[in-house]
């Protein structure tokens, strides 16, 4: 076994790289070549310029992608503004209808999505919020995977740090801020990149709630670029895929290890 | 505990943690509550979005969706794009997790290049295989060509389409149940391989199933229960690469879902297969959290 | 019974020499117990005796066969690990039949569940060994369903049942809490005697070692410092380093030179003649707490804290501009403050020479006053 190891990693690294590593092939070559499948030449800065230029002006890709940030940016900032009491209530404190919101919480991390999609998008229809920001953004402020995170979280805070800080006269809010927050900080940077990395990737929202491609979050936007008429000019349209999916990647490999921990933690 | 209740003002008008949690349970009643019911609700009338008032019709859509042939295919078409996907990633997540769990060198290299493709914007990715399996000057094709062996038009193919996306699911997929996997055979005490050997189970077959084996199977089952429910939820290779074609040979459920949904403006028969849909996830969600729990998350 | 005779093992890993040259040599059934603090090479040895490491240079020989090189399966030795390492998904009953049924059944005659006359025999090993244990009601229990006692002493079950030449321990106790271990220690003692299996215990915890062993090997830096019983090792530690590694408090050090007649100096007390060849030398005087009495004509020492432990007190004090603990009987009142006279027994005084090692002095070494 530990003959054939790293020969078998090499070739799965091979394999699971070789969707992008051909796109990235294809984006550095003149579409001539592309259709003539003669894509073992020297790559040329020419066509290099061309289809990234291309990529970036048949589309706003741009603006997909600040459209991504924004909206995913937005999303985070809701939910941890929404979450971190909900979850430090939950788990330290006692108040009436604790046992149902919890139960909320358990059900809400068991419905996904999809399931949300068609009665939210009759709202959004209703409330005349087709194609705009909010109707991206506000679906998902409340996320049940975060308040149970929270929850777990605080419930493993000793009480004596919390008893002492209100000894010392905080209020719950400065408690929160001051005292907890800080502590949370692992468990909040876990949720930020599962959120990060779903809403990012989120497919199925966008395309039903947005028409024009002033709106489209990235993934949308690919559509979009995909069946323009520059949809068949290869090289650019692999310079857009791969514009597209650079932010998160470059993410991923900045910070890859906190990446794998925070989606771990999400079991 | 008794002082400290004391020492805290008793007279609020309202309780600190419904002023703290009164947001989020608000919310989740407008937004996930509120919607879940209305879906659900839906289901059992005649509803359609821009139509008239909607009638009770009692069990009359999911009679029909029943009976539909195209729905029964979409069922189908999903069972066996998960059948497909989720043995193949879980054992590709596994046998990766093993050989890196022995490998001292580029063992972070390796684990980043494959959980890449779990990372990668998925959307974006369909579009690089869709290169890839370019029927005239896709690389798959021109290497089987130069082999002499047939080619395909791989995603226009009825025969090839479906295992085509549950390729394309499985590079998806693999990295997110090896990560899980390698968590677990590191937390494998060596003691018990340690123990193993001197019992007389040298081989790594024997030795596998003696204490690996055991101690992982908790996780496979999570695994299993995650990948599933992502498989199930299959929807951006499919409105990306074949929007339910050839035929109604990729069209999934969430696929259909979002065309009688959100193209056709059927609402009710979209919502009844919604709560189809609903039942199927809800079931693999419960698991999840059970066995997630079990893992020692909660 | 059967004789382990270690010769002249050495490991490196990477740069650092773990084990140093190491040879020792266990007598048939004889309990001998690795000693040492972490990073010694203690458990490094131990899993070479066993098999899951390879020394670099140097022989094993168990009875008559040459060890080195022989899977670890193969060496007729048992383990009994810190962990205590049992399979959790297997029964108690599982666990301690599994060496036997790898042994003698083919894989798969085991993964069929077909024993035939062979697993009879095995049911009835397993049986009689859970009767000496005093374990046969777990016996179908699963290990998460144990307590920490009981799991060692299926642990223990599992390595006796092949009754093998060899018993190798690595700190079986040291995962069991203060109560169960002592308890556990003298369990583990009475069955190493009931089945006189030649035995290698490791352990960083010398009351244990000095309790448990017929013989301690004291390992320091990766080599044997002192290889002997242990009232022996305590009364005539081979080193300073071993003086200081072994025994519950302080040692009481006193850095002095031999003047040039032979005679030891201790400030301005001159102590017994000592070997000529010291004469002009640097050495090491050292006294456990124990090792002194009231007398007076002894040294003398300013008290500066007493500390009563029942049955005896602890006396912190300062003796020639140096801190010096001893051990006495309660007695009349002393207080803080007042200077005493200790007298060091002269039998427990102990002297090492400037490479730290032990030099034999005269036994009726007195104080004398100049």
């Amino acid at each position: 076994m530990s003959r054939w190891r790293h020969p078998l990693l090499i070739l799965a690294a091979a394999l699971m790289l070789l969707p992008i590593l051909w796109a990235a092939l294809v984006s550095t070559r003149p579409q001539d070549a592309i259709i003539g499948a003669r894509l073992l030449t020297m790559p040329s800065l020419d066509a290099i310029a061309a289809n990234y230029g291309r990529a970036v002006t048949a589309s706003p890709l741009f603006g997909f992608i600040g459209n991504g940030i924004a909206v995913c940016s937005l999303i985070l900032f809701f939910q941890v503004l929404i979450m971190v009491p909900a979850g430090y209530a939950l788990a330290k404190l006692r108040f009436p209808g604790r046992e149902t919101l919890w139960g909320g919480v358990l059900l809400g991390l068991m419905v996904p999505a999809p399931v949300l999609a068609m009665p939210l998008f009759v709202m959004v229809a209703m409330l005349g919020l087709m194609d705009s920001l909010p109707a991206l953004v506000l679906p998902w402020v409340v996320s049940s995977l975060g308040i149970f995170l929270m929850r777990q979280f605080f419930r493993r805070v000793p009480d004596e740090i919390i008893e002492a800080a209100r000894l010392d006269g905080l209020s719950e809010l400065e408690l929160l801020v001051r005292v907890l927050l800080p502590l949370a900080r692992p468990t909040l940077g876990a949720f930020a990149i599962i959120s990060l990395v779903a809403h990012w990737n989120e497919l199925y929202w966008p395309s039903i709630v947005v028409t024009s491609a002033e709106r489209a979050t990235p993934p949308f936007g690919v559509m979009l670029f995909q069946t323009q008429e520059a949809g068949t000019e290869y090289g650019a349209l692999m310079a857009g895929a791969l514009i597209i999916a650079l932010p998160l990647v470059a993410a991923f490999l900045l910070l890859q290890r906190r990446f794998i921990e925070g989606l771990v933690a999400m079991k | 505990m008794s002082d400290l209740a004391l020492a805290a003002p008793l007279s609020r008008p309202l309780p600190k943690g419904i002023l703290l949690a009164g947001p989020a349970a608000l919310l989740m009643l407008l937004l996930q509550i509120g919607p879940l019911v209305l879906v659900v609700c839906a289901a059992f009338t005649d509803w359609q979005l821009g139509g008239e008032a909607p009638n009770f019709v009692g069990l009359d859509n999911f009679r029909a969706l029943i009976a539909d042939h195209d729905f029964q295919a979409s069922v189908l078409v999903t069972a066996r794009y998960t059948l497909m996907v989720v043995p193949g990633a879980l054992l590709l997540g596994l046998g990766l997790a093993m050989l890196l769990q022995g490998a001292r060198r580029g063992r972070t290299v390796y684990q980043t290049i494959f959980f890449l493709p779990y990372i990668a914007t998925l959307a974006a990715m369909s579009i690089a295989w869709q290169m890839l399996l370019h029927p005239s000057f896709g690389p798959v094709n021109q290497g089987l060509a130069a082999l002499g062996l047939p080619v395909a038009n791989w995603l226009r193919d009825e025969n090839t389409a479906l295992p085509v996306l549950a390729l394309i699911g499985i590079w998806h997929e693999t990295g997110f149940a090896m990560v899980f996997f390698l968590a677990a055979l590191t937390s494998v005490p060596t003691e018990l391989h340690d123990a193993a050997r001197i019992d007389g189970l040298g081989g790594g077959w024997d030795r596998f199933w003696l204490v690996t084996a055991p101690h992982i199977a908790p996780i496979a089952l999570f695994v299993l229960v995650v990948l599933t429910a992502h498989a199930v939820m299959v929807f951006d290779t499919v409105a990306l690469l074949t929007q339910g074609g050839p035929g109604n040979a990729t069209r999934v459920l969430l696929f259909v879902i979002y065309q009688e949904g959100f193209s056709f403006f059927r609402t009710n028969v979209a919502a009844t297969a919604t709560v189809f849909f609903l039942a199927i996830t809800l079931t693999l969600g419960m698991l999840q959290l059970r066995l997630g729990r079990r893992g020692g998350a909660a | 019974m059967t004789q382990l005779s270690i010769g002249q093992l050495s490991k490196r890993f990477g740069a650092v020499d773990v084990l140093r040259d190491i040879s020792l040599d266990v007598r048939p059934g004889e309990f001998v117990s690795l000693l040492g603090p972490s990073g010694c090479g203690k458990s490094t040895l131990l899993r070479i005796l066993s098999g899951l490491e390879q020394a670099d240079t140097g022989s094993i020989r168990l009875g008559v066969r040459e060890l080195t090189g022989v899977a670890p399966s193969e060496r007729d030795i048992a383990m009994v690990f810190q962990n205590f390492a049992l399979y959790p998904q297997m029964t108690v009953r599982e666990n301690i039949a599994l060496p036997l049924r790898v042994r003698r059944l083919s894989r798969w005659r085991r993964m069929l569940r077909l024993g035939g006359a062979v697993a009879a025999d095995i049911d009835a090993e397993v049986a009689a060994m859970a009767r000496t244990l005093e374990i046969e009601p777990l016996l179908d229990r699963k290990p998460a369903a144990l307590s920490g006692g009981q799991r060692q002493r299926v642990a223990l079950g599992r390595a006796l049942i092949r009754q093998s030449s060899l018993l190798l321990m690595d700190e079986p106790l040291s995962s069991l809490d203060a109560r169960l271990r002592l308890q556990t220690r003298d369990e583990i003692s009475q069955i190493q005697r009931q089945f006189g299996i030649t035995t290698v215990f490791v352990t960083h915890d010398q009351a244990e070692a000095m309790a448990i062993s017929d013989r301690i090997a004291v390992m320091l830096g990766g080599r044997i410092a002192q290889f002997a019983a242990p009232e022996e090792i305590y009364r005539a530690p081979a080193s300073l380093a071993v003086a200081e590694f072994i025994g519950t408090t302080r040692l009481n050090r006193f850095e002095t030179r031999v003047d040039q007649g032979g005679f030891l100096r201790l400030g301005p007390h001159a102590l017994h003649r000592v070997a000529p060849e010291l004469a002009g030398q640097d050495v090491t005087l050292a006294w456990r707490p124990e090792a002194f009495r009231l007398s007076g004509d002894g040294l003398p020492v300013l008290v500066r804290r007493l500390e009563s432990h029942g049955a005896d007190s602890f006396l912190h004090g300062e003796c020639l501009g140096q801190p010096l603990v001893a051990r006495l009987e309660p007695g009349p009142g002393l207080t803080a403050g007042e200077t005493v006279r200790l007298e060091p027994r002269p039998e427990a005084t102990l002297l090492f020479d400037a490479a730290g090692q032990s030099r034999p002095h005269a036994p009726a070494m007195a104080l004398a006053h100049v």
